[in-house]
This record gives C-alpha cells, structure tokens and sequence, in this order.
C-alpha cells in the first residue's frame, strides 16, 4: 500500500474531525510562590475582564476583583446590613441631602491620601456623560456632590431617593471612590488596566485571560489587613479543573463551586465547604407581548405547573431554595414568605387556569436558554413539568449566553431562562424589572398599581420599618399577574483550604472583599 | 509569496464574515447584562460597530497592513492584540512542541515495533493501543491523566501551566501533563501510519535486492526503509502540527494552559472581532510557514524532488 499526501489529508481531516475541541473558556499558570505567603482564589467561570476601573466596570468578574483593590463610601457586612467603609459616619440633614464623614489617613496605592475631593471627582466622573459610565442613569438622580472640608462630602439628590446608601456600597455600583490625581495623570484608559485604590490588596500584574497578581497594600487603612502577602487569581473558566486544583492543593480558595461538586466537596478531607443564599432570582421571563404569553391565565397556569420543590433538587441538585418571587430571602426584611397561590404547585388548579385562557393543551412554544451546565438543566426541567402537567408543547431552544440576552433585550421571543443579581436593594429588583419604567423591563410589562407602590418604596427612607411591606405588597401584584415565572434562589458555594483561616461568606458573593482577612496556617 | 498573501487576504476576510454572520454583540459582552440601553449605544458607536461591514473591515485590514492589528474592545478591553498574542502564542507553541516532540518519540517507537513484529503480539499490541488511543477523548484522558498523576501520586501540577520565560523547568513540568495528553492521540495516528508505510515499504523491490546483496537488516532499514517511509510521515506531521495551534483548546482549559487558541475562542465569544482577526492572521502565517517546512523535508528527504 502506498500513501498519497491526498490520501493522508482526507484521513487526517477526519481524525481531526472528532477531536474538534467544543469551547470552553479559562485558563491559568500555576504559581510560582514567591517568599512568604500568597493566597491563590480562584475566580471560576470566567475568564474575559475589560476594564478594572470601577466607574466602567460591568461585568461580575471586574466587579470581584474591584472590591479587593478598592472602597466605598459604605459597605454591607456579613449580615447585609449597611455599615461604614471610607465613611466614618452619615446623617440625612433633610430626605435629599445626605452627608459622610470620612476617615482620614486613608492612603491610595500609590501613597497620597485619599480626601474628599477624590469623592466629588468620582462622583462628577460618573455623571460625566462623555466618560460613559454604565451606571451614569442610576446614578442621575444624585444632582451635586460637594466637599465641605478635606473630610466631608455632601451629596444631595433630586427626590427623595432611599435606595441610594444601598447604591454606594462595595456591590455592583461603580461608586468605589477613585484617585483623582492617577486618573488625572494616566488618563482614564490606562486607568481601567493600571488602577490605583485604597483597597488591600495593590495590582501588580494583569495576565489578561490567564491570571491578575497582586501585593499587599501596606498601608491599608484597617489595621492588621491583609493577612496574606500576595495575592494570585486565575481565572479558571473550566470549573471542574478549578476543583481539581483545590484538591491538588495548588489553590486555597475557590470562589464558586459547581452545584453537582457540593456534595463532593462537603465530604473532601482538608477543605472547608461553605453555601448561603446568594442574592440572586432565577427564572422565566415570559414575553407577555406575544402568544401564548400573552393571557394571564396562561401564565399563572404554567407557574402553577412547576413543582418547585422538586425542580431545585432537578436542576441544581437541591443548591437553591424554591423562590415565588424576584426579591431574594437574604433581604429579608423585604422577602415576601406568605405563600402564593399561583406560585404554588398544584396541577388541578393549574388546569383550570389553562381552561379559562386562550390557549390548550398543545400549545407551543419556544422557551429559549443558553447551554451552559445548570442553565440548561433548568431550562429542560421548566419544560418538561409544563408539558407533563398541562400537555402543552414547549420546546427548548439553546443559544449562547450574550445572543440568548440580546434577544432577550430586544423582546425577540417567547420565553427566557434568565437570573438577575441587583445591588442588593429590592428596588434594584422589581423598579428596574417591573416598573412601566424600569430600564430592564424588557416586555414592556405596566401594571399602573405596581408603579405607584414602586414609586412610593424608593422615597421611604427608613427602608425596614416602612420600604419592606411595600415591597412585599409589590412581590405580590406581580405574582397574581406572572410576567415572570420565579423559579428559585440559587446558593453562593465557596470552598476553601482548611488551613485557610478567616474566611467570611457574604451572601453578595463579595469575591475580593472577602481575602483580605484570609491567612494560611 | 503572492499566493500566500492572496491566502491570508481571503481567510481574513472569510472569518470576518463568518464572525459577523453569527448573532451576538461585543457590546453586551463587554458591557454586560446591567447595562443600559444607552451605554451599549454609546459603545457600540465609540468602537464603530455600526458602521457597514466593509467599511469595519477596510479599516482592520488598513491598520493590520502596517503591523497595527487594533486593541481588544470586549475580552481583555484597552489590551492591544499584540500583546494579547505574544502573551499566549509561546505556551501553545512551546506546549505543543512538547506534543509534537512526545508525538513523535512515541509513534516512531511504536510504528517500528510493530511493523518489523509484523503480525507477532507486539504488533497487535502496538496497533490496538493505537486505535484506543486514537478513540480516547482528550479531554477525558486530560482528566484522568490529572486524577492519577496529580491527585493519585501528586507528580505534576493537577492545574496551572508556568511559562517558558519564567521558569523553563517549571514549563517542562507543569506542561507535561498537557502535552501527554495532547500527544497519546496523535502518536495513535502517526504509529499507524508509520507502521503502513513501513510494511509497504518493506515489500518494495530495492529493498528485497538489498537483502539479497547481504546487507544488515538494521542498514536497511535505516538507509532503505525509514527514510523513505518517513515522507508521508513528516507530510501528517504537519498536518497534526495545524491541529495543536487551535484545536486544543480543551486541553488548554483542562490544565490552565493560556495559549492562543483559548484567547481566540474567548474572543469570538466576546465578539472582540479584531483580536479573532489578529489571531486568525497569525494561525494562517503559521500553517503556511509550516507547509513550506513540511516541503522542505520532504524535499530533502526525496533526492528526486530536489531535481
């Protein structure tokens, strides 16, 4: 037999064939430790990062990594409650004047001290319409900030606007206080690569796609932190590597763990697993402008289809708690526990609802999610309890993550699986979500009764006492219409060395926020 | 020279256009689902995504014409592409020399063995390891190269690639998981072939008259065998060699190897359309540097073809 280079192009192109790699994403060096001690935490699932600059940042990862390397005005503790970072203290002179008091001797990365003046720069920088920050319109309503002293800033806003002290927290906010004078002297592009913060920890090195390094700011303003010297994230796109790694010891921390690998890593000797609710909804969002979607009897026959008991153990293997509505119980002063009927399990029921609407038993429809490990589980799930229950025909359709969610934006569909995680203020959750208003209110829902509790919820400043029944009030006009089907609140599972001491899980998922106060024994 | 570049222009342009024919937007990979409608606007008019597809890519193929192959705009944003591939390119080309050079030890091994055992048990040894090899996932052998090499007896790094240029021992170690991993099917494929092209060789006349005139069997086999049979065998390498700069992706993911090819499937995740340009670019260069070697070889492994 002779072989032709012909014949070895068509035999190899198909060996090649079977071999094509599908696509994940994520990688890392491993460590070479330096002396004294580095802390490895993983980011996993992720591996794109734009930008570090807090005023731009946009996606969760920028966001883990922000908080480590800088502070707020105020930030959440472990308990979700609201206590000082770069403030000292605050008062509310009147409902639309806030003041903050803040700490002095507070020292940059670079060592000049951070005043009130880089506080009115941050604030003026995202109102800058020509910086194009992703949360200027959020941020609107605070109409001028002004330094009173080099240790107190005034901010007043257009309207009462109680969700605003939630805003300035160390979450998804992009209101984490900037050096002016870096941002002056490197321009905002070198900014977002090189930044400068008051944080623990001091960026040494970005390996875009592959890992950041980081060093111990020795002159961080809580005394004692960080533990570690130096600081290591990869960013292990791959999650089941991640675990392997921390297995291997060649990680202390992984900051998201699968939800099939919980029960694993529970039992696995030497690490230490830890699960709270995050603060997160899951669920389906129904294009209420279309059929079948479109009568409310349909859609409270559908909620009423799934089992949600038994979907979190399907989908997540039972790493979720079943949830009836968009405020997620790690609030828990808004949380809505009065059990809902449409919310409920109960076939019977459901029939009836589908026996009053529009549409029967067969009717079709396209329930689109992207292929991504639970995703498309809970997607499957949603179907197959619908079909089984009410015998109607839904389909799944699987696009990737960003198309599924431009057409989501776009209203282009019938139906999304789809998760939201606000800024940790119910407002954040069903303003943006539900109000005839909300910028994320994609289907166009308005239910002018909604609105006007909305509207009355953000000005309540004493949020517990008076906001908290408002919202609940809100949870539950929206469950008796359904634009959204809720389906559950997934945990936040971390796993660590066990040698690893002072770890503390924020249900925020506070990913940099939470190593400053880690050490290895 | 001209055809090359004529290959270059087409395939850039073909991926430019596969890229845009698929949905998605840089903008909301950069961006996020908690931006706001105008923030995506505003981005996708500062990086000119709305401008017509032509238009897009008559000014990437201006810029990349004097050595500019642009910034990432929504994988790694402000990171030029250059500095993106010079970050990634030398792991996937040292991993992947490591393959090749593991590739070639094992099959040439083992397509030697089997082809003078013709028919006896380390022949079929040889060639049903083969097919079992040539049959394994890589990923799956990735993992269990890891689960009993780095879990089970702690040799190698369970994740994690160190770079040649900080520690070349460390990336002999950390990569040679990896590389195995990459290598075992590979040298299924090569062993094979070799083995074929051996027996066939074997069987040539020229070498049945110089068994006749008394040479050793080991002088035949070196002088009149291996060198003919190893045409077709440099020939497949560099077909396998275009197969290590993308397609081992997985690989790449399963030990934390940051090479090309991850950044590149980051990217057309993201959309960061001119960093897939860049890379794509660079792959093209490299297949067609690597076909005029594969041709050099073969050129002067043939004395007919030197003529």
């Amino acid at each position: 037999m002779s072989i032709s280079r012909r014949h070895l192009l068509t035999g190899i192109a198909g060996a090649v064939a079977t071999n094509a790699a599908p696509a994940g994403l994520g990688q890392y060096a491993y460590a070479a430790v330096a002396n004294g001690q580095t802390l490895r935490a993983a980011l996993t699932g992720f591996s794109v990062m734009n930008t570090l600059d807090p005023g731009k940042a946009a996606v969760n990862p920028e966001f883990f990594i922000i908080w480590g390397m800088f502070n707020t005005l105020v930030k959440f503790d472990a308990g979700m409650k609201v206590v000082g970072d770069l403030a000292e203290s605050w008062t509310n002179p009147d409902p639309t004047t806030w003041e903050f008091r803040l700490r002095k001797g507070v020292r940059f990365h670079d060592g000049s001290e951070m005043t009130a003046d880089d506080v009115v720069f941050t604030f003026e920088r995202i109102a800058d319409e020509k910086f194009g920050s992703p949360v200027r319109k959020r941020m609107a309503t605070v109409t001028q900030v002004v330094a009173l002293d080099p240790y107190t800033v005034r901010l007043k806003t257009d309207q009462p606007f109680a969700p605003l002290l939630s805003a300035l927290t160390n979450t998804r906010t992009s209101t984490q206080i900037v050096c002016k004078k870096a941002v002056l002297a490197m321009g905002n592009e070198q900014y977002g690569r090189t930044p400068i913060g008051t944080g623990p920890w001091k960026l040494k090195e970005w390996r875009p796609n592959e890992r950041l390094i980081f060093v111990a700011h020795t002159e961080y303003f809580e005394s004692g932190l960080p533990r570690c010297g130096a600081l290591e994230v990869p960013l292990i796109k791959d999650d089941a590597s991640a675990i392997n790694a921390l297995a291997a010891g060649g990680l202390e921390f992984v900051n998201a763990v699968p939800y099939g690998e919980s029960d694993r890593l529970q039992h696995m000797q030497g690490v230490t697993f830890s699960s709270v609710p995050g603060l997160n909804a899951r669920f389906m969002a129904l294009n209420i402008q279309r059929p079948p979607f479109d009568d409310v009897h349909f859609r409270r026959a559908v909620s009423m289809s799934i089992n949600r008991e038994a979907f979190v153990q399907a989908a997540v293997f039972g790493q979720a708690l079943p949830s009836q509505g968009y405020i997620p119980k790690a609030i828990g002063w808004a949380y809505d526990d009065t059990p809902h009927e449409y919310a409920q399990f109960n076939p019977v029921r459901a029939k009836e609802e589908l026996a009053k609407s529009k549409y029967g038993a067969g009717t079709e429809a396209v329930i689109t999610g992207f292929p991504d490990a639970w995703w498309t589980r809970m997607i499957e799930v949603f179907v197959d309890m619908s079909n089984n229950v009410l015998g109607v025909k839904f389909r799944v359709e699987l696009q990737d993550a960003r198309t599924a969610y431009s057409r989501w934006t776009q209203n282009d569909g019938q139906a999304w699986s789809m998760g939201w995680i606000a800024l940790c203020d119910p407002d954040e959750y069903l303003f943006d979500c539900f109000h005839s208003t909300g910028w994320r209110n994609f289907s166009k829902y308005n239910n002018p009764a909604l609105d006007k509790l909305l509207e009355q919820a953000r000005q309540e400043l004493d949020r517990e006492a008076k906001g908290g029944p408002l919202y609940k009030q809100a949870e539950r006009l929206i469950a008796d219409d359904c634009p959204s089907v809720f389906l559950m609140n997934t945990f936040s599972n971390s796993a660590v060395l066990a040698k690893v001491k002072g770890f503390e899980h924020t249900p925020y998922d506070g990913f940099g926020a939470q190593l400053a106060p880690m050490s290895i024994s | 020279m001209i055809g090359s570049f004529a290959m270059l222009v087409v395939g850039a342009a073909v991926v430019f256009l596969l890229l845009h024919a698929i949905p998605g937007d840089a903008a909301i990979a950069a961006l996020g689902d908690s931006a706001s409608p105008d923030v995506i606007a505003a981005f996708r008019a500062q990086h000119h995504l709305n401008d017509p597809l032509a238009v897009q890519f008559w000014s990437w193929a201006q810029a990349a014409l004097t050595g500019d192959l642009g910034q990432s705009i929504s994988l790694a944003g402000g990171f030029s592409t250059a500095a993106l591939i010079a970050g990634s390119l030398p792991n996937t080309l040292f991993v992947g020399a490591y393959a090749l050079i593991l590739a070639i030890a094992i099959s040439l091994a083992g397509g030697s063995i089997a082809a003078s055992r013709h028919g006896r048990i380390e022949d079929v040894l040889a060639t049903s390891g083969a097919i079992v090899t040539i049959s394994l996932p890589d990923f799956w052998l990735g993992y269990v190269l890891v689960l009993v090499f780095s879990l089970g007896f702690g040799w190698f790094p369970a994740y994690g690639f160190t770079r040649p240029g900080d520690s070349l021992a460390g990336a002999f170690h950390s990569g040679f998981l990896p590389a195995l991993a990459i290598a075992v099917p590979m040298a299924g494929i090569l062993s094979r072939m070799l083995r074929a092209t051996l027996l066939d060789t074997f069987r040539r006349a020229y070498v049945v008259s110089a068994h006749a005139m008394g040479f050793g069997r080991f002088f035949i086999f070196w002088h009149y065998v291996l060198r003919n049979a190893l045409i077709p065998y440099v020939t497949a390498i560099g077909l396998q060699a275009r197969y290590l700069l993308g397609g081992v992706v997985v690989i790449e993911r399963v030990f934390g190897v940051p090479g090309v090819g991850s950044v590149m499937v980051d990217a057309a995740f993201a959309r960061d359309y001119g960093v897939v340009q860049g890379c794509a670019v660079v792959f093209l260069l490299i297949v067609i540097a690597t076909n005029l070697l594969v041709d050099t070889i073969c050129r002067l492994l043939d004395p007919r073809r030197t003529a």
